[in-house]
């Protein structure tokens, strides 16, 4: 899909006080030295800009779940529904000690295996269904999360990820983004 | 001539204790006593006495008032002073009064009975 | 290195460092207690887990299951059947003995999800007396694997300098509290003597004033009274001079009788001196 004219990417210099406000907000919680095409395709609506980067934040960024599991559900589900932006950029995070996972990575079928908690498969199994088919979420998934561990307030920061993702993975297809030049380096 | 000598103490006894003493000295003595000290001051101008005999502690008059009303009324009769008190104070205080021959202290013994025949004997010949 | 193994180390990487760091800022058993309930899960798989701390005869033990956690201290009566064996040993130790593991869970609060098949153990003893036993209860889809030893290794390392640290600081503050005790003991004693000691100088500068008003009025009264003293008393000295020089008749005539009455003016002079002496001094000030 080619970027859409109505997301035209507001670059670091070319954009407003308070929006570049925003963009530094970005580098220094994500620790990047660069700013993502997911925040600069929406730079020229600071209101909603400021309002999906605290949604981002808040969900992704801060909470007590780990990191990487939340990161873990983010490439499980953009990856089975199709969002390459996110797919790339999420396996590239949730793996910041070495390479990305590489095409052809399925990771429900590497989560199966033992070496890795329980509480990981589970958190990532259950997340990702309740993401792809939010309405099939019944009170065995609940307490499948219960019996991995987790407590209510967990429970609340692991499902959250799952309307996190459906709105990156949103934005990402719709305004037509291209992965960062810059995550593929890192990569590289 | 005989010394003409003047007791004032308002002890009857002191005064009978010096006659005694006085008498037996060689010495030729006109004696008048007086234990009330104003009756003894009106009679010094008139007895003219050659010594006057004076205790310190009395009441009514004591020796230093005596001694003071003498100095106003100039009299000058040689006073030798016969207390009881040892004071060290009153001793100092005789150098205001002139006419005061020596100062004896009681009670009387033979060293002091010598010294008084001294004093008489000598002070007053002059 | 296959992406799994990258994944197991990023895992690990990530799990150990929020639990040693959840772990440093726990500053009570409590907290402990809490951490151990949210990052043991993100460590290894279990059916449930027993810390056993122990130093000399008190115990710490933790019991955790997926549900919760649970807190006790005392002494060795809270170790399990198993922990007695545990005890005794101080390398791994794999525990499949059916009844054995049953015995010990007969004490288990609630049943767990799955029986485990297995109990993965270790006494660690860190200090002569002191150490801590960890009991892994494994089996079903929670087994605890040998790869896992060495994320446990370090989870009982962590672990035990945590509560050691709390207990020395909880120590440190009872003796603090102790010592605080004695002193405000010391004190009240202390504040105790110095009113003591402050009536006692009151008392002893208003008896010195007395005192010192008392020596004032003597002085002056011994001088007062020396001359009502002496002056009778020389007469009695100048009639015994008369006596030595007067003819005899004399003297039984004319100073016998004055002898007696001075002697009896004396007798007068004496008595009303030590009268006088007698209400000066009881009147006060």
């Amino acid at each position: 899909m080619k970027q859409n004219l109505l997301y035209k990417t507001v670059s670091y210099d070319d954009a407003q006080p308070v929006v570049r406000q925003i963009y530094d907000e970005t580098k220094r919680e994500l620790g990047l030295p660069f700013v993502l095409n997911w925040f600069t395709c929406q730079g020229s609506n600071p209101v909603l800009l400021q309002g999906n980067w605290a949604k981002l934040k808040a969900t992704l960024i801060q909470g007590s779940v780990p990191n990487i599991i939340k990161q873990l559900i983010i490439y499980n589900v953009s990856s089975q529904r199709g969002c390459q932006y996110c797919a790339k950029a999420h396996s590239v995070f949730a793996n910041t000690m070495g390479r990305s996972f590489g095409e052809n990575f399925i990771i429900t079928q590497n989560l199966d295996s033992e070496l890795i908690p329980l509480s990981y498969r589970t958190a990532v199994k259950v997340v990702t269904n309740a993401a792809l088919n939010s309405s099939a979420v019944t009170a065995e998934d609940f307490q499948q999360l219960f019996d991995a561990g987790f407590d209510e307030n967990e429970i609340q920061e692991l499902m959250a990820q799952a309307d996190l993702v459906n709105m990156l993975n949103t934005i990402a297809d719709i305004s037509g983004i291209k992965i960062d030049n810059e995550l593929l380096e890192i990569d590289a | 001539m005989a010394t003409k000598i003047m007791l004032v103490d308002d002890s009857p006894i002191c005064n009978l204790i010096m006659q005694k003493v006085l008498t037996r000295l060689p010495l030729d003595v006109d004696i008048s006593d007086f234990t009330n000290p104003l009756t003894a001051f009106g009679q010094v101008a008139e007895l003219n006495p050659t010594v006057i005999f004076l205790d310190l502690n009395m009441p009514e008059l004591d020796g230093w008032g005596f001694l003071q009303q003498m100095k106003e009324t100039n009299l000058t009769h040689p006073v030798i002073i016969l207390t009881s008190s040892t004071s060290a104070l009153d001793q100092a205080r005789c150098v205001e009064f002139p006419n005061v021959l020596a100062y004896h202290t009681k009670p009387l013994t033979k060293e002091v009975v010598g010294a008084l025949l001294l004093t008489l004997q000598t002070d007053l010949a002059q | 290195m296959s992406t799994t193994l990258e994944f197991r180390y990023r895992i690990i990487y990530e799990s150990l460092s929020r639990f040693s760091s959840t772990l440093s800022r726990s500053a009570t058993l409590e907290e402990v207690k809490h951490c151990l309930q949210r990052q043991v899960k993100y460590l290894f798989d279990y059916q449930f887990v027993r810390f056993c701390f122990y130093q000399q005869e008190h115990y710490i033990v933790y019991a955790l299951a997926p549900t919760g956690c649970t807190l006790h201290c005392g002494e060795a009566d809270l170790l399990w059947a198993h922990e007695g064996l545990l005890k005794s040993r101080d390398m791994p130790t794999i525990i499949d003995d059916e009844r054995l593991i049953a015995d010990s869970l007969r004490r288990a609060s609630s049943p767990l999800p799955h029986l485990p098949t297995q109990i993965w153990g270790w006494n660690v003893g860190f200090n002569p007396g002191s150490g801590l036993m960890v009991s892994v209860f494994s089996g079903g889809d929670r087994t605890f694997q040998p790869a896992d030893v060495p994320v446990l290794k370090i989870t009982l390392e962590n672990l035990y300098a945590k509560i050691l640290s709390i207990r020395l600081i909880e120590e440190v503050h009872q003796s603090k509290k102790a010592v605080e005790q004695a002193l405000l003991g010391l004190q009240e004693k202390s504040d105790v003597i110095s009113r003591l000691v402050a009536t006692q100088e009151a008392i002893i500068q208003s008896r010195t004033r007395e005192l010192e008003v008392k020596n004032t009025k003597l002085l002056h009264l011994s001088r007062q009274h020396a001359h009502t003293i002496r002056e009778p008393l020389s007469r009695i000295l100048s009639l015994a001079y008369l006596v030595d020089v007067l003819p005899p008749e004399e003297v039984i005539r004319d100073i016998i009788p004055v002898l007696v009455t001075t002697s009896t003016d004396l007798d007068v002079a004496l008595r009303q001196v030590i009268q006088l002496i007698d209400t000066e001094i009881a009147s006060p000030g």
